[in-house]
């Protein structure tokens, strides 16, 4: 146990001090900082909402609330930029640690190769939740204490976000352990945030494309084996606030109220796919 | 009591998926290693002596064969709890300063942080790099780096060290520093075993050695047994033996060379030196000293190399 908290410890002194941690961390900073300074309700109606002076919503049309929709917008952005960033920030750090010179270094320390791969796996998806939550937590402060709004659907994302990156990331760790190369693991994993978005909406596109039951249903397949990752955003984003037109809901394949559904799979999808990047582990020669 | 013991430990690389290629690293290499003895592995580039030191801790398996290492079976935790090794070709992370890798990696080896310090900082001392404590070792040496893996080595107070050319990068100085640190250790009751393909250091410092060429263990003993060699003696004498005399002896004993004061004789056996010693005695003549010259073992490894490639 000692030895796997050793290589947590590790992992997250190396995320510290290689920059990337930090840097997330200012980054996510200047945004709350932002918004901090910018955001507040109007002192004329007391009820819409203005950015650096400039009105950009009033509170309630239609029996919507805007200011819910505006932290949807944002939760949207966000998670998809916490992806890419997450991915360039923690992708090297599978190839790195079975490097030559390096992997001798822990693979004849006492503790197994699952313990070892999964403390550092759990290094480095922490430090990215670490500020998933810090980046959450701040920007649910600002809407609270500015707008008097608190919505703990956009709090609780930051577990769905970090759990999210969690099931992202198998891909680009399988890739860097079998290749051992970071921009292999970069290019797999970003090839598979495209991938399955366009997976997601498959009905819509690619059913189109070509209209052959055997491809429709390999389609089918590959979505469920792999982890859902815009069904799994979309599923923790109705609990921060609704799109309140089904036609606008179904062309963007949002549920209309939370489903644990697009977890269950993608857990399994994602175990699958670290099992067998341990599988590999275990048996190779360093 | 072994420490090592490996029998017909053989390991094959297997690479490339269209056109496949095989490299046997190791064949068949049995070898024992007793405690508390400076065991030395010698051979050439590409002999397979690091494969060997990754089989028994666990960053490589082996194809074929088996190994019990502090009577714990190949693959087994407790064998890496107990033994310190020094890779080759190491790369320790260079975001961290000398003293936080030591702390890194001594957590990693389950060690309690509590006792871990003192350790740590009596270690760097132990291996002249006090001072550079606290600098980042993007900024040491290659020597440097050496020393600190040694001190990595040593954390856990291993009963077996592996070292992997250690003295790779090493200026001559600090060669002797570990060479007499290794001595030190020995002393204390540790098993080393040195994977090395400079010759004359592990001459100096191992008890036995075994020679690894293409895999195959060609030849295992103590450094004696392997450059003595048998026959060869030189006479040291007070005055130049007399032409006389020396047709004498060449007569009696075939192969004598000579050499102002310096008798060289190829004698078959001790009887027959100790004959060469009363015939010279009886011409009253003084011995100031005789050699048994050896080879060095560079000579007899450079021999045994070419006896196999023949
Ligand atoms: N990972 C590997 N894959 C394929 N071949 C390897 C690998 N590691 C070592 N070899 C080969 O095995 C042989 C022995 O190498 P090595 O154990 O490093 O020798 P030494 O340490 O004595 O120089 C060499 O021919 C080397 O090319
Ligand atoms: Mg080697």
């Amino acid at each position: 146990m000692r030895s796997a908290l050793g290589v947590i410890r590790y992992t997250t002194l190396e995320a510290i001090r290689k920059g990337t941690l930090i840097a997330y961390f200012i980054i996510g900073t200047l945004i709350i900082l932002v918004f901090l300074l910018g955001i507040r309700l109007s002192p004329e109606d007391g009820t819409s909402m203005e950015f650096f002076g400039n009105k950009v919503a009033t509170r309630e049309i239609m029996g919507l609330d805007l200011v819910n929709f505006w932290l949807l917008q944002l939760y949207g952005s966000a998670s998809g930029a916490i992806m890419l960033f997450g991915l360039f920030g923690t992708a090297g750090m599978i190839p790195s640690f079975v490097e030559k010179g390096t992997a001798e270094l822990f693979l004849s320390k006492p503790l197994s190769r699952a313990s070892l791969f999964i403390s550092r796996f759990t290094g480095a998806v922490g430090g990215i939740s670490l500020n998933i939550v810090f980046f959450t937590i701040g920007m649910w402060l600002v809407f609270g204490i500015k707008l008097g709004v608190w919505n703990w659907g956009f709090l609780a994302s930051a577990f769905f976000t970090s759990y999210i990156f969690a099931c992202f990331f198998s891909v680009a760790v399988l890739s860097g352990i079998i290749t051992q190369s970071t921009a292999v693991a970069i290019i797999m994993g970003f090839a598979f945030s495209l991938f399955s978005g366009i997976l997601e909406t498959r009905e819509l596109v690619l059913y189109k494309a070509w209209d052959n039951a055997i491809f429709h249903r390999t389609l089918d397949v590959l979505y469920y084996i792999t982890p859902q990752l815009d069904a799994m955003k979309n599923s923790a984003g109705t609990l921060i606030g609704t799109l309140e037109i089904p036609a606008a809901r179904r062309l963007a394949n949002i549920p209309e109220s939370f489903t644990i559904l697009p977890f269950v799979y993608s857990t399994l999808s994602a175990t699958a796919l670290y099992s067998l990047s341990i599988w590999y582990f275990k048996r190779k020669d360093y | 009591m072994t420490v090592v013991h490996t029998e017909q430990l053989s390991k094959t690389y297997r690479s490339g998926i269209v056109r496949r290629s095989e490299v046997n690293a190791l064949r068949n290499v049995s070898l024992e290693v007793g405690s508390g003895e400076i065991f030395g592995l010698l051979g050439p580039n590409g002999a397979g002596k690091t494969t060997f030191v990754k089989i028994l801790l666990n960053v490589s398996f082996p194809t074929l064969g088996s190994a019990t290492i502090l009577n714990e079976p190949l693959g087994s935790i407790n064998i890496r709890k107990r033994s310190g090794y020094l890779p080759e070709n190491h790369r320790y992370p260079n975001f961290l300063t000398g003293l936080e890798t030591l702390m890194m990696f001594g957590r990693i080896h389950g060690l309690d942080p509590r006792t871990l310090k003192d350790k740590a900082v009596s270690l760097l001392q132990t291996v002249g790099l006090k001072d550079w404590a606290h600098h980042k070792i993007k900024k040491y040496s290659k020597g440097m780096l050496q020393r600190l893996g040694l001190a990595q080595a040593l954390l856990n107070d291993p009963e077996i060290l592996f070292l992997d050319e250690p003295t790779d990068g090493v200026d001559p100085v600090g060669r002797k520093e570990i060479r007499d640190l290794l001595r030190d250790l020995r002393n204390q009751g540790k098993t080393i075993f040195l994977n090395s393909h400079i010759l004359s250091e592990v001459e100096l410092i191992s008890d036995r050695v075994a020679i690894l060429n293409k895999g195959e263990v060609i030849k295992v003993g103590t450094v004696d047994s392997i450059t003595r060699k048998e026959d060869e003696y030189e006479f040291h004498l007070a005055d130049d033996v007399s032409s006389d005399v020396l047709s004498q002896i060449k007569q009696v004993y075939g192969q004598v060379e000579q050499d102002g004061k310096l008798l060289r004789v190829i004698a078959q056996s001790s009887e027959q030196m100790n004959k060469v010693i009363d015939f010279l005695r009886s011409k009253n003549i003084l011995i100031q000293s005789i050699v048994h010259r050896k080879s060095t073992l560079e000579e007899s490894f450079i021999e045994l190399i070419k006896a196999e490639q023949a």
